[in-house]
């Protein structure tokens, strides 16, 4: 009989957790206010972004951020502009990130909640938009999808 | 018999407190990546990757097909 007891304790201690682990898995909140205003302006900012990425004149990196596939060929006068809308977006999807770990209780997801975007993302962008790989060499992707 | 007890809640206490931390560092990847497909419809309005969300709704059709 106290054998059998203490076979079964050791049989719940290692089931328990697996139990607890299979419970901890709500959906993720990315309505606070905060966040839906840094979504907004995202959103807002995009519009000028779009033809930019559709024309070849910005692409996206390997960790998700916009950049200038051939700063030579952008024309003097629109290099202020694009600058801006590559640092206003940067700034803005680090607030996203930060504000969505913090909504759901865990700062410490930051980056694990950004990589998770970047690869949702990767998967996603459409054809004929340059992607920049962890080498640093430009591909534009084809229709079909991610390869 | 008393040292067997002592055995016995410790191994309890263990298998419990592992149950804590691993709901602390447990990364939902799932949830995760539901959120990011929704703030990638809102923001970028991109398609759906090819087949992705057709599979999905397959096994909503089927799930529900199963419920009385």
């Amino acid at each position: 009989m106290k054998k059998f007891l203490l076979l079964f304790a050791v049989l719940f201690s290692l089931v328990a957790p697996a139990g607890a682990q299979e419970e901890a898995a709500p959906d993720l909140r990315i309505d606070t206010p905060a966040a839906k205003e840094i979504r907004a302006s995202l959103k807002a900012r995009f519009a000028q972004i779009k033809p930019l990425l559709e024309n070849g004149t910005l692409g996206v990196t390997a960790d998700g951020k916009l950049a200038v596939r051939d700063p030579a060929s952008v024309p003097l006068a629109e290099r202020q502009n694009i600058t801006r809308l590559i640092s206003g977006d940067a700034s803005d999807k680090a607030a996203l990130y930060r504000e969505i770990a913090r909504a759901n209780g865990h700062p410490e997801w930051e980056q694990q909640i950004a990589d998770t975007i970047h690869e949702r993302m990767n998967k996603r962008i459409p054809a004929g938009w340059w992607i920049q790989d962890a080498n640093g060499k430009w591909t534009r992707r084809q229709e079909g999808g991610a390869p | 018999m008393r040292k067997e007890i002592i055995w016995l809640l410790t191994l309890v206490s263990a298998g419990l407190l592992s149950a804590c931390v691993t709901i602390n560092i447990y990364f939902p990847a799932a949830a995760a990546e539901k959120m990011a497909d929704k703030l990638i419809d809102d923001i970028w309005q991109l398609d759906e990757p090819a087949g992705h969300r057709k599979d999905q709704k397959n096994q909503k059709d089927k799930e529900s097909e199963m419920t009385p």
